[in-house]
């Protein structure tokens, strides 16, 4: 193995391979801390939240939301397409890092893609309910019905989505869990419960690490990783469809798909970020996610979020360049219009605030990388609220021209959704290991 | 729950427990040419090259999930094409309703040959490794898929040396454990006698490891000194640092010093923080070695500058 001497090891503290079984059981093993416990608590409330926002909107329906016949979509969708965007960095970092060879993946990948598969379930919640009869939510499915022949609309991008979004989810639960399943062998063995043999000795499916088994392993995880990088790329492509495929001003351009994937991984980056400094800090698995990490995904952020600036001024020149006058008085509106402070929340959160990392300094310093992935949430958030809101509420028409602000349940259905990823996630982090102890037992003895 | 063994049944393995993956592929390669043939290895992660060492073929599962693929685009053409064209054409747009509409089932058509792809190569590794949920999994070391890698001979195999050869061989390439006789047994289906026997074993070796997690000494690659090694390296210390007298400082204070590694230093002769802040390079790789710490980390931790800071207090 080569390694040069510039570079630094990618697990400190000199872990052995018991070292690394040991510290990574150790959340699973033992009770859960106190600071486990206050997040969970939080967690559950929001998920209250969501239960409530929810069963409110079903019983009185769509009517519950300030969404209008000219801002149809809203905060609805808007943080559907935000949660779509946070789910894509799982993927990304052990699919597409994993073709590169990028082995500084391997203390990161297992709780990102737990995150891929909860931010997903976050987003489906969104266009299921927003369709109002959430019991009829079948009809998106290519189904026989009792209308006669009549059959879904293939020639639609919601129809696309629908097709994307559930091979994207079932395909990351495949992923993640191929990759849990040793991992789960090596808890087995280690069980003192009946419970914990029981539960961990039916999911780890009679794995004992036979040479035959690792060798078929690697060739799935491969070719799933093979699989899973044009996914990755279709998923969020076919989301920007949804706009892109339409003749509305702001929406109807063809660097949508590229624009929107890169976003997707600067936010999902965003969110990793945000979430593996506090699992450093809370598991103290500051050996395993070092600054090195930090560093290498703080660049990644950095390049996107370049690429996501450098579309957002395209965007504006091309516009400007059309001589199409709707489409110019559209990008002049979001820049001047009613909503300008959402747009220049943009601008800063996402073209200004990640090019501090060309700073080393800014790259190293948890606290302050922490504070940016925030910056970078937020930003990518009002991304979608720029193009969705500001887009729609100046229709061709000027009497339709309306103001749109969130209700009080469209709020709480977004705030609930945090309720539901980190309730998940907390869930992870207690009864699963939060990283992936085959892989990095390989990687102990290396530089990055 | 499916209480059945799979592959390892009535079988009895010599086995050979290693600890590091390159003295494994080492002992692999050693036994065939030997013409010894192998059971199986069991490791804890995936080691490079063993696959190559064992004379493994590469998987076929590749082709499965190229016919899966190829399955997953013809699915996806058909269910498009089927519904929109031949059951209930759809005129949107103008366009027309035959098969140029092609470039529309496009995204579907992908969609699905991944999934297919996944979907069928997922079920197909599980079915050609014998894994369903449930199953009892075969373990011939308990740490198997914790930090051993064993190396597992058939004893009802013919082999071309006598197996107390091979027993040998296995010891010279620096198996920390050989067995013999080893018959399969399971973690999870253990029978309520043997439980507590296994619970005892398995505090143990956590008892082992959990002191060693927090102050990171490896319990790989030990040194074991012999006697007059150990003089050597006791008189290097003695001769630079000196002789604490009698005084006594908290050496916990100084970071990578639990209160058991405070105790294996005063055994040793290190009492002082001044003691700390005179070692040379000589001297700490001495204390490195004779008291198994971790190689490095005296200075990674930069103790003598820290017991400098802590003399000045």
């Amino acid at each position: 193995m080569y390694s040069a001497d510039i570079r630094q090891p990618l697990v400190t503290g000199g872990k052995t391979y018991a070292n690394v079984t040991e510290d990574i059981c150790r959340p699973i093993e033992n009770k859960p801390t106190k600071s486990w416990w206050t997040g969970f608590i939080i967690a559950i409330i929001l998920l209250l939240v969501l239960v409530v926002s929810l069963s409110w909107t079903v019983w009185e329906g769509i009517g519950t939301w300030n969404v209008n016949k000219s801002v149809m979509w809203g905060w609805d969708i808007t943080n559907f397409v935000f949660w779509v965007g946070i789910g894509h960095a799982g993927t990304l970092i052990s699919a597409i890092l994993l073709l590169f060879r990028q082995k500084w993946r391997m203390s990161i990948n297992r709780s990102a893609e737990a995150m891929t598969i909860f931010a997903v379930f976050c987003a489906a919640i969104f266009p299921l309910f927003h369709m109002g009869r959430i019991w009829m939510m079948y009809w998106t499915l290519p189904l026989p019905n009792a209308f006669g022949s009549l059959w879904v609309n293939f020639h639609s991008p919601l129809l696309w989505d629908v097709f994307a979004i559930s091979t994207y989810l079932s395909v990351s639960l495949v992923f993640w869990y191929i990759g849990l399943i040793p991992d789960i062998a090596t808890i087995r063995d280690r069980a003192t419960t009946k419970a914990r043999k029981f539960w961990y000795g039916l999911f780890a499916m009679g794995w004992n690490g036979s040479a035959k088994s690792w060798g078929r392993y690697e060739i799935v995880a491969l070719i799933l990783a093979g699989i899973s990088t044009p996914l990755v790329l279709s998923v969020h492509t076919i989301v920007s469809m949804d706009f892109a495929t339409s003749v509305i001003p702001g929406w109807h351009t063809t660097i949508f798909p590229p624009y929107f994937v890169a976003g997707a991984i600067f936010s999902g980056f965003g969110m990793v970020l945000t979430l593996l400094l506090i699992v450093r800090q809370v598991m103290n698995y500051k050996d395993y996610i070092t600054t090195e990490h930090l560093e290498a995904m703080t660049k990644v952020i950095l390049l996107t979020g370049s690429i996501v600036g450098l579309a957002y001024i395209t965007e504006f020149v091309i516009a400007a360049y059309s001589g199409y006058e709707y489409e110019q008085y559209a990008f002049a509106n979001r820049m001047f219009g009613p909503y300008a402070w959402a747009y220049w929340t943009m601008m800063f959160c996402n073209l200004v605030a990640p090019q501090v990392f060309w700073s080393k300094w800014a790259r190293t310093t948890p606290w302050f990388i922490f504070i940016i992935s925030i910056i970078v949430n937020i930003g990518m958030w009002f991304e979608r609220f720029v193009i969705i809101v500001t887009s729609l509420h100046r229709d061709f028409l000027p009497s339709s021209w309306v103001m749109y602000h969130a209700s009080w349940v469209e709020v709480g259905i977004f705030l609930g959704t945090f309720g539901l990823f980190f309730t998940c996630f907390f869930l992870f982090a207690k009864f699963m290991p939060v990283i992936n102890m085959a892989e990095i037992k390989t990687i102990i003895k290396d530089k990055e | 729950m499916i209480d059945k063994s799979i592959l390892l049944e009535d079988k009895k393995f010599t086995v050979g427990i290693f600890d590091d993956s390159e003295k494994l592929i080492h002992a692999v390669e050693t036994l065939r040419k030997k013409g010894v043939k192998i059971f199986d290895c069991y490791t804890p992660f995936p080691v490079h090259h063993l696959d190559r060492a064992l004379g493994y073929h590469r998987s076929n599962l590749t082709i499965g999930a190229f016919i899966c693929g190829l399955l997953g685009s013809l699915s996806g053409f058909t269910l498009a094409y089927s519904m929109n064209v031949v059951d209930w054409p759809m005129i949107i747009g103008g366009k027309p309703t035959d098969i140029t509409l092609f470039t529309s089932f496009i995204p579907i058509i992908f969609e699905l040959t991944i999934l297919f792809t996944a979907f069928g190569m997922v079920i197909m590794f599980f079915a050609r490794s014998s894994m369903v949920h449930g199953i009892k999994e075969d373990l011939l070391d308990r740490r198997q898929t914790d930090n051993h890698m064993v190396l597992a001979i058939d004893n009802s195999e013919e082999q071309s040396i006598p197996n107390s050869e091979i027993q040998s061989l296995l010891q010279n390439e620096g198996a920390i454990t050989i067995r013999d006789n080893q018959a399969a047994f399971n973690t999870s289906h253990t029978p309520d006698e043997e439980e507590e026997e296994v619970h005892a074993e398995l505090a143990a070796t956590q008892a082992v490891a959990k002191p060693l997690s927090k102050t990171s000494t490896p319990r790989e690659d030990k040194v074991v000194l012999t006697d007059s090694e150990k003089e050597e390296r006791l008189s290097i210390i003695k001769a630079t640092l000196g002789d604490a007298s009698g005084a006594k400082d908290d050496l916990k204070l100084i970071s990578g010093v639990g209160p058991k590694y405070e105790s294996t230093l005063n055994s040793i002769g290190i009492f002082t923080f001044e003691q700390v802040s005179k070692m040379t390079p000589e001297t700490i790789k001495a204390v490195e070695e004779i008291t198994n710490y971790f190689p490095g980390r005296i200075e990674r931790d930069d103790w003598i500058s820290q017991a400098i800071k802590l003399m000045n207090k």
